[in-house]
């Protein structure tokens, strides 16, 4: 794994409504905060109304890193934005699923594009039954 | 004094000539040890054929016979014999009464013409001079004799020449039991090299048999694989909805092999809706019904939409009573309701309504 500064953070993209994060390395736990503080301080910036974690480049997620996620949907939520998490990888689904972790609260989307047609259509109601399981 | 002296001349003689006969048999009794320890011989009749033509020669006897015990120790058999035309005539019934008696008698010994007439016509017929015997002892057993009768020059036999057969007995006593301990031996090398071949034919063949018993393993292994490979299918129904009927009994491995191709092929094919068909599952329980939930949670993770079709009524008895709970999915009546509500459900999406699950 390659080394990575201390002062990196995963950069995060606005495009006109949204917010795009899009997570393409093994995340640390120092790297998860910085996260979270970014994106909430951005939220509060900027008017935007959805959030697209892309989790596309990740292999492998712990516990700590599924609830982080989780945590920063039900954040975002609360500051009235939706988050909708996408591209997970299929072993990590399961692996997920068996550990009985779900993320609640937080839509999936197949791929980015998914994502934001998601988020575009009317956010009447989050994902009812199917998200809240 | 000239008759003294003639009578002292001659016992000295006498005496030499016996000292001299001493030291003949005490060499050629040595000479008997070297055959035997240099032949090493291991068949009792080639001890016999040797020791007899050895001893007549020495005796200067025309007739002479090895007998030894018979193995089902009634009688005795000849098994060399010298100047004897017939063999049986001296393992007859007549015959073996005399080898006993004489053989009772555990000492070398000569037996007269008129003693053996008495005993044994036939015997006296072959030899009518009587005979000089020897019993061969091992271990204190007797198990044999050795006759020698007619020498050549007339005269008797001499104490000097019965005390030599003795000693001639004594060596081809130890010969024989040598022969015996070796044959003891060969046996019990050959019996340990049997037992050590059977035992390796034994392992050849449980070595074919595991290899046998791995291919069935492997085939099984192949055949359970393909039955599974054919038992989920996963369909690409229409755009954007894949179909996976389910039929059998799904236990962990199986749900966890489902997951595995369902949650691939979504990600590969990138479909929304997946229609969970279980009308082919019979029985189900509570594990069985956890592995659908988590199959269905899964892809929802994905991003993907699924819906469960063709609950049997009884299957659906079962989960009520067994009280899964199913509320957090959305169920249908068969596929073809599952394949309707999909299209309604993109429709939806595409129209840009509300999407509602």
């Amino acid at each position: 794994m390659t080394e990575i500064s201390d002062t990196f953070r995963i950069p995060i993209i606005k495009l006109h409504d949204k917010l795009i994060v899009s997570i393409q390395m093994a995340l640390s736990d120092r790297l998860v905060m910085q996260l979270k503080d970014d994106i909430t301080t951005r939220i509060e910036r900027v008017n935007i109304t959805g959030l697209i974690i892309d989790v596309s480049g990740i292999d492998v997620m712990d516990s700590y890193i599924s609830r982080a996620l989780r945590d920063m949907g039900l954040i975002a939520r609360l500051m009235g934005v939706r988050t909708v998490i996408s591209g997970l990888d299929p072993m990590i689904a399961m692996t997920l699923v068996e550990m009985g972790l779900d993320l609640k609260g937080v839509s999936a989307a197949l791929n980015l594009e998914t994502a934001i047609e998601l988020l575009d259509r009317k956010p009447a109601k989050t994902r009812g039954k199917g998200a809240a399981a | 004094m000239t008759t003294d002296t003639q009578r002292l001349q001659t016992e000295l003689g006498d005496l030499k000539a016996r000292l001299k006969r001493q030291g003949e048999s005490l060499e050629f009794l040595q000479i008997i040890s070297k055959t035997f320890v240099s032949l090493s011989l291991n068949d009792k009749s080639a001890i016999c054929d040797t020791f007899n033509s050895m001893v007549s020669s020495f005796m200067d006897a025309r007739k002479s016979a090895t007998l030894l015990l018979s193995t089902d120790g009634d009688g005795y058999d000849v098994v060399s014999r010298q100047g004897v035309s017939d063999p049986k005539e001296l393992s007859g019934s007549e015959a073996n009464e005399v080898w006993r008696w004489v053989i009772s008698e555990r000492i070398a010994r000569f037996v007269d013409g008129e003693d053996l007439r008495s005993r044994s016509p036939s015997l006296f017929e072959i030899f009518p001079d009587g005979f000089a015997c020897v019993p061969i002892d091992i271990r204190e057993q007797p198990v044999g004799l050795i006759v020698l009768a007619d020498k050549v020059n007339g005269t008797e036999f001499s104490g000097e020449g019965l005390e030599f057969m003795s000693a001639a007995a004594g060596i081809v006593a130890v010969t024989l039991t040598n022969a015996e301990s070796h044959a003891i031996q060969e046996g019990l090398i050959k019996s340990v090299e049997q037992q050590a071949k059977e035992a390796q034919r034994v392992a050849q063949e449980r070595e074919q048999a595991l290899e046998e018993l791995d291919r069935k393993l492997e085939i099984i292994e192949r055949q359970r694989f393909a039955i599974q490979e054919l038992s989920t299918p996963v369909l690409q129904l229409w755009d954007n909805v894949l179909a996976l009927p389910v039929i059998g009994v799904v236990d962990t491995r199986r749900s966890a092999e489902i997951m595995e191709r369902l949650l691939a092929e979504i990600t590969e094919k990138q479909v929304r809706f997946v229609i969970l068909d279980i009308t082919g599952v019979e029985v189900v329980d509570t594990r069985t019904a956890d592995h659908f939930i988590k199959v269905i949670k899964a892809a929802e993770l994905l991003g993907s939409t699924c819906i469960l079709t063709g609950i049997r009524p009884a299957v659906a008895q079962t989960l009520i009573e067994i009280g899964v709970d199913l509320s957090s999915i959305s169920t249908l009546r068969n596929m073809q309701e599952g394949l309707k509500e999909c299209l309604r459900r993109m429709r939806d999406l595409n129209s840009n309504d509300v999407e509602e699950i």
